[in-house]
C-alpha cells in the first residue's frame, strides 16, 4: 500500500523542496521504493536540488495529459537506489494540474508499487498547493521559527483539515507532522527566534524533527545533493532522524541547544 | 393612473413611547407625583404622549379609574392609551377615549421560550480551529475543545466556550442576543464581540491576557473577568 505524503508550508522559502528531497532520499536509503513529485509547475526546482535537471525529458504535465508514460517520465536517482523523481513542467502553470489528472498519475504510481509518494508542494494556498495536498495521507508541515511562517503553517493545516480528499470524504484525517527548519538555538536563546516549544504550542501537532540552521544546506542544494546524504553535517543527521521517526523509530530530538564553540565544533562543525 | 397617490396607506412599525406606571389609587397623590416629575424637565414631559400602565395596581374598578385618568390628563401630559387594566374595564376606557392595550402579551412570551429551547443545540468542535477557518454555530452555542489560532473566526448566535487558548476572533450573540457570553481557558483573542459590542486585543488590559476569563455584556459595556 502506498503512502502519499505532502510536504507543505504555506509560506515560501522555508525549505519545502530541500525537505522533500531529503525525506525522499532518506526513505529510499532505508529501502523503501520512493518517488518525489514536484508540484511547483512553472517554477520547477526539485530537479535542481536532486541534481537531475539535465536528464529531464518529460514532466508531470506531460504525464497528466497522456503525452508520456511513467517509464519515460520518471527519473531514476543515480546515488540512491529505490528513488525516482517526477519533475514539474517549467513552461506551464498550475492550472494544468487537475484533480482527475493528479489522481490518474498517483494511481499509476501506486500500481507501480511505490511505497512512498512524496508531494513537494508549491508555496501559497492556491491551485498548486491544493492539488499537492488533496490526495495526501500524511502531511509534513515545514515551518521556520518565526511568526509569519507559523501563521501560514496554521493556515495550511486548516486547509488540510477541510479541503483534502480525506476531509471531503469524511475519512480519518490527514496525519499531520511538524518539521521545524533553519533552527538556530543561539538566536532562540537571545529571543530573536521562536523556540520549538512555542511553535508546537501554537500549532498543536506532533513534532517530526528540528533541522538546525547549517551552511551545508545551501552548499548541497547548489550541488544538487539531498542534505540527508551529508552524514557529517548536523542538518543531514537531523533529516536522517526525521526519516527514522517517519518510519516509526523513536529517536531523541537533537541540536536544540547552542553548542559551545571549541574543539568539536572545529572538527565536526560543517 | 396607477401612479396616483392613495388617500390612505396602512403601515406597520414600532414607535418609542413613554409609559407612566401608576402605582397609587389616589388621584391627588398621582397628580402631585407627576407634577414633581414634570417640573424636573418641563420641555421633555410638557404635552408628551404617554401610555398609562395600571399593571399591578390594586383597587382599580369602574369607579376609581376615571378620577385617575382625569388626574393624569390635568398634569400636562397626553395619555393616548392604557394597558394593564382588567378586561371588564375596557368599555369604560373606550368611553373615556382611551384605547385599552393588552397587558404584556404572555402567550407570545411563551412561544419565544419554546423557540429558545428548540434551537438550543450547540455545535461542538474537538479539533483545533486554524488561521483562516471560520466556524459558525447557528442558533446555538459554539463549543471548542481545542486550540484556536490567530486569524481564525468563531461565530455563534449563542455563547462561545473555548477549552483552550482563544487566539482568533470570537463573535457571539451575532443575531442580537446580548445575554450571550464568551468563556475561554486563556484569553489571547484578537477581538471579542457580544451582540456587536466589541473590543480588540489592544483594548484588553494586559493583566487579563492569557487568563481564564469570561466576557459578558452589561448595558452595552463589555466586561472581562477571570474566573
Amino acid at each position: 500500500m502506498s503512502k502519499i505524503i505532502v510536504v507543505t508550508s504555506g509560506k515560501g522559502g522555508v525549505g519545502k523542496t530541500t525537505t522533500s528531497a531529503s525525506i525522499a532520499a532518506g526513505l529510499a536509503r532505508a529501502g523503501k521504493k520512493t518517488v518525489v513529485i514536484d508540484f511547483d509547475v512553472g517554477l520547477r526546482n526539485l530537479d535542481l536540488i536532486m541534481g537531475c535537471e539535465r536528464r529531464v525529458v518529460y514532466d508531470f504535465v506531460n504525464l497528466i495529459n497522456g503525452e508520456s508514460n511513467l517509464k519515460q517520465t520518471l527519473i531514476r536517482d543515480k546515488r540512491v537506489d529505490n528513488l525516482w523523481i517526477l519533475p514539474a513542467s517549467q513552461t506551464r502553470d498550475k492550472d494544468a494540474l487537475t484533480k482527475e489528472g493528479v489522481e490518474k498519475v498517483l494511481k499509476d504510481l501506486m500500481r507501480d508499487k511505490f511505497e512512498y509518494i512524496i508531494c513537494d508542494s508549491p508555496a501559497g494556498i492556491e491551485q498548486g498547493a491544493r492539488m499537492a495536498l488533496y490526495y495526501a495521507d500524511e502531511a509534513i508541515v515545514v515551518t521556520n521559527p518565526e511568526v509569519s511562517s507559523v501563521r501560514d503553517s496554521d493556515r495550511i493545516l486548516g486547509i488540510l483539515q477541510s479541503k483534502s480528499r480525506r476531509a471531503e470524504l469524511n475519512q480519518s484525517p490527514v496525519t499531520e507532522r511538524l518539521l521545524v527548519t533553519r533552527y538556530d538555538p543561539e538566536r532562540v536563546d537571545t529571543g530573536q527566534m521562536l523556540s520549538v516549544n512555542d511553535i508546537v504550542e501554537l500549532l498543536a501537532i506532533p513534532l517530526l524533527g528540528v533541522i538546525p540552521e547549517s551552511k551545508v544546506v545551501l552548499e548541497s542544494s547548489n550541488q544538487g545533493r539531498p542534505v540527508v546524504l551529508e552524514n557529517e553535517s548536523t542538518a543531514g543527521q537531523a533529516y536522517d532522524d526525521a526519516v527514522a521517526r517517519l518510519l516509526g523509530e523513536k529517536r531523541p530530538m537533537r541540536f536544540l541547544t547552542s553548542e559551545k564553540k571549541g574543539f568539536f565544533k572545529r572538527l565536526f562543525g560543517r | 393612473m396607477s401612479l396616483a397617490k392613495k388617500a390612505v396607506e396602512l403601515k406597520g412599525g414600532t414607535v418609542t413611547l413613554m409609559s407612566l406606571l401608576v402605582q397609587s389609587i389616589e388621584p391627588e397623590e398621582v397628580k402631585a407625583a407627576l407634577k414633581e416629575k414634570i417640573e424636573q424637565a418641563p420641555t421633555f414631559f410638557g404635552g408628551a404622549p404617554i401610555l398609562i400602565d395600571f399593571s399591578g395596581l390594586e383597587g382599580l374598578n369602574q369607579k376609581t379609574i376615571e378620577p385617575l385618568i382625569v388626574a393624569v390628563r390635568e398634569s400636562n401630559v397626553m395619555p393616548i392609551a392604557v394597558r394593564g387594566a382588567e378586561d371588564e374595564l375596557h368599555d369604560r376606557l373606550r368611553e373615556l377615549n382611551l384605547p385599552p392595550l393588552r397587558a404584556e402579551d404572555k402567550s407570545l412570551q411563551k412561544e419565544d421560550d419554546k423557540i429558545q429551547r428548540i434551537v438550543g443545540s450547540p455545535r461542538v468542535e474537538s479539533r483545533p480551529i486554524r488561521s483562516g477557518q471560520q466556524v459558525y454555530a447557528q442558533e446555538g452555542d459554539l463549543i471548542i475543545m481545542a486550540n484556536t489560532s490567530a486569524g481564525s473566526e468563531l461565530i455563534a448566535d449563542g455563547s462561545i466556550h473555548v477549552y483552550g487558548p482563544l487566539r482568533g476572533r470570537a463573535l457571539c450573540g451575532v443575531t442580537g442576543n446580548d445575554k450571550a457570553r464568551i468563556f475561554c481557558e486563556s484569553l489571547e483573542a484578537e477581538l471579542v464581540s457580544i451582540a456587536g459590542n466589541y473590543k480588540v486585543l489592544e483594548e484588553i488590559p494586559a493583566e487579563l491576557q492569557g487568563r481564564r476569563v469570561q466576557v459578558w455584556l452589561d448595558e452595552h459595556k463589555l466586561n472581562i473577568e477571570p474566573f
